[in-house]
């Protein structure tokens, strides 16, 4: 990429170009970035039409093929039960991508709406909002999370009984999610914490601007205060840091997979297919491998793009 | 300048500051007392940290004053809530210091200038476009500029948009707070002239706040001299800046650079020792004592107060008058006398 591409929404240099327009000029001259991101893309895409790119069923294996290695029929051979493993990841891709998005998504929606009231009102609502928060934040949230699986998830449910009230309903939509509603859930409610802290922050320095005084002084309403001045300015930084976050909500995915508190067992995530395949790791080294291969690239791939969306944004690169 | 559009009966302003489990309190603004005349420019001057900006910022309703009223065109506004506020403020604009952290930066210019509009006056999509294309040439903008985000402007084009902000809804009286402070010299020259133009074309009243004593020497008929929070000289500008009456006036004005090297009429370089006093454990009596090369016994005891000196010229010193005499010259109305004389 050492050219830039013109396509994407580049603009001559005397049109005006908004801040987010020379973000993504920054974010194009980024190798690793756009790396990272082209190997997204392709993950993206092949989680989105999972169906139609994956080869084989992802439940149904072929007894003759169990741990069977790479061969023409199967390139990233079979897993214990026969099943395509190149499949799998395809499809493992989804769960694992979904577990990142949605997590991050959740704790977007909390952290920043939190943030925003506890900042913007400020005095006591503020105090309070944040001893809540720094109570929270001394939980561990990976203990957290384990408890919140433990107590609702479904495969520990007295087997096939379908149980009364509140908690039945939660266990109903997680089966039928296939065990990612709690997932979801334990993410989106654990990790919004930092998010509220810094829109705070955040939104404490953009109220002090003298922008948001001159909004006051011509008369805007401070609905329209909150919504124009203080939250635009408040969002490009804030999704940057949601956005370095996703890996690490993959990992949770993952690793709760992994141990056996997260999806359930047909389903198929990169955890999942660890946790199945770590038994027989030393005989048949590919199960482990391929799993672990594509969590690794993932990671890699989110926190380049990461980092150069990161700096894209840097303030400190815009003209003061 | 027959008619008064604002006047300011003794605000005063103070900030809680809490040091572990003392609270303590910060006296921004003390007991300041003016008159601004329609159509006039009127400017505040002092050094930083003497409230100025605190006083503009309570009459734009930014600050509610902890005490002392606020008349704008004969409505009491110093305490309003923020709804019973809004109709002064299409009336009452500010100019900000830093040009480019007075813009939002996600707004283009020309949603900058039109969220006034929006706000204050209920205008068709004609109208509103003539309007807008009426200030930016009022301002000398470009309408190309109209979809620039500040950051790709000059700091003379982001304070010009300052301007129109301020202006397009036609407000009485636009106080500006250092308005070319953060300018280079040679755009600061031409915002002047800018605003001097408009004022008189739309006829609008200014008040100035700057601690540039050139600028307000150029630009103010009538000039109030801060120091701590409160006004301890309010006169004519040219008469204020010849004849200075206040120590620390004269010490201010003694102080500012000059390109040539001669001295004019009577003014002498008096040099001011020492700091400015914390506003949080203010002085005994009058507050420029500490510093005062002329300091008399009654200063360190009592608080002179803002009397009537000569025509037109109002001085807090106990040089120019005694403390009887000044308690039947220096009541509430004092600074209205002061201007309308």
């Amino acid at each position: 990429m050492a050219r830039r591409k013109p396509q994407s929404g580049e603009q001559t240099s005397d049109k005006p170009r908004s801040l987010g327009r020379d973000a993504m000029r920054r974010l194009l001259k980024n190798r690793a970035a756009v790396a990272g991101g082209a190997i997204l893309l392709v993950i993206v895409l092949a989680a989105v039409f999972a169906d139609f790119v994956a080869p084989y069923s992802i439940t149904e294996g072929n007894i003759r093929n169990n741990y069977a290695g790479p061969s023409a029929a199967h390139p990233l051979g079979c897993d214990f039960m026969g099943r395509d493993m190149l499949s799998r990841l395809i499809f493992g891709a989804r769960i694992s991508l979904s577990a990142g998005l949605i997590g991050a998504l959740t704790a977007f929606v909390i952290g920043v709406t939190f943030g925003l009231i506890a900042g913007f009102f400020g005095g006591k609502t503020d105090n309070i909002m944040m001893r809540f928060v720094d109570i929270m934040y001394s939980f561990p949230t990976l203990l957290l999370i384990i408890l919140l699986m433990v107590f609702f998830k479904s495969s520990f449910s007295v087997s096939g009984v379908a149980e009364g009230g509140f908690r039945g309903a939660l266990s109903n939509i997680d089966r039928a999610t296939g065990g990612m509603f709690f997932i979801f859930l334990g993410i989106g409610l654990t990790s919004w914490l930092g998010m509220a802290r810094l829109v705070r922050g955040m939104v404490l320095s953009v109220r002090g601007k003298d922008y948001v005084e001159a909004a006051r002084a011509v008369g805007t309403p401070r609905s329209q205060i909150l919504r124009r001045h203080v939250l635009p300015n408040v969002l490009g930084p804030a999704i940057v840091a949601q956005a370095l976050q996703i890996p690490g909500f993959i990992l949770y995915e993952a690793f709760l997979s992994f141990i056996g508190l997260g999806v359930n067992p047909p389903t198929p995530s990169w955890g999942m297919m660890l946790s199945e395949g770590y038994v027989a790791m030393r005989s048949h080294f590919h199960l482990v491998l391929w799993p672990a291969l594509a969590i690794s690239i993932t990671l890699f791939a989110f926190n380049f793009l990461g980092d150069g969306v990161r700096d894209a944004f840097d303030p400190r690169q815009t003209r003061r | 300048m027959d008619h008064e559009i604002l006047r300011v009966e003794k605000i005063r302003k103070s900030f809680t500051k809490r040091v572990l489990w003392r609270v303590e309190d910060v006296k921004a603004v003390n007991d300041v007392s003016f008159t601004v005349g329609k159509g006039t420019v009127f400017g505040l001057v002092g050094e930083s940290g003497c409230g100025k900006t605190t006083t503009a910022r309570c009459i734009a309703g930014l600050e509610r004053p902890s005490g002392g009223e606020i008349i704008f065109q004969g409505d009491a506004i110093g305490h309003l809530n923020a709804k019973a506020f809004r109709p002064y403020r299409r009336r009452l604009q500010m100019v900000f210091q830093d040009p480019l952290d007075s813009l939002n930066p996600r707004y283009s210019v020309r949603s900058t200038i039109q969220e006034p509009l929006d706000i204050h006056m209920r205008l068709t999509r004609k109208d509103r476009e003539a309007r807008i294309q009426d200030i930016l040439k009022l301002v000398g903008l470009r309408s190309e500029l109209l979809s620039r985000y500040p950051h790709q402007l000059s700091s003379g084009q982001q304070q010009r948009v300052g301007i129109a902000r301020a202006i397009i809804c036609d407000p009485d009286l636009v106080l500006l707070d250092e308005p070319t402070a953060s300018l280079d010299v040679s755009v600061r020259g031409r915002i002047l002239e800018l605003l001097l133009d408009l004022q008189e074309r739309l006829g609008i009243t200014y008040l100035l706040i700057s601690h540039d004593l050139g600028t307000v020497h150029f630009v103010c008929y009538h000039t109030a001299v801060m120091y701590l929070g409160f006004i301890v000289e309010i006169g004519v500008t040219r008469d204020l800046f010849k004849h200075p009456q206040h120590p620390y006036t004269e010490a201010l004005i003694g102080a500012r650079p000059r390109l040539r090297g001669r001295t004019c009429g009577k003014e002498r370089r008096v040099l001011i020792k020492g700091e400015i006093p914390s506003p949080m454990h203010l002085p005994s009596g009058c507050l420029f004592h500490p510093r005062c090369p002329q300091v008399m016994p009654i200063c360190r005891e009592r608080r002179p107060e803002l009397v009537l000196c000569a025509d037109d010229r109002m001085v807090a010193c106990h040089l120019y008058g005694t403390p009887e005499d000044t308690r039947s010259v220096a009541e509430p109305t004092a600074g209205g006398e002061a201007a309308e004389a």
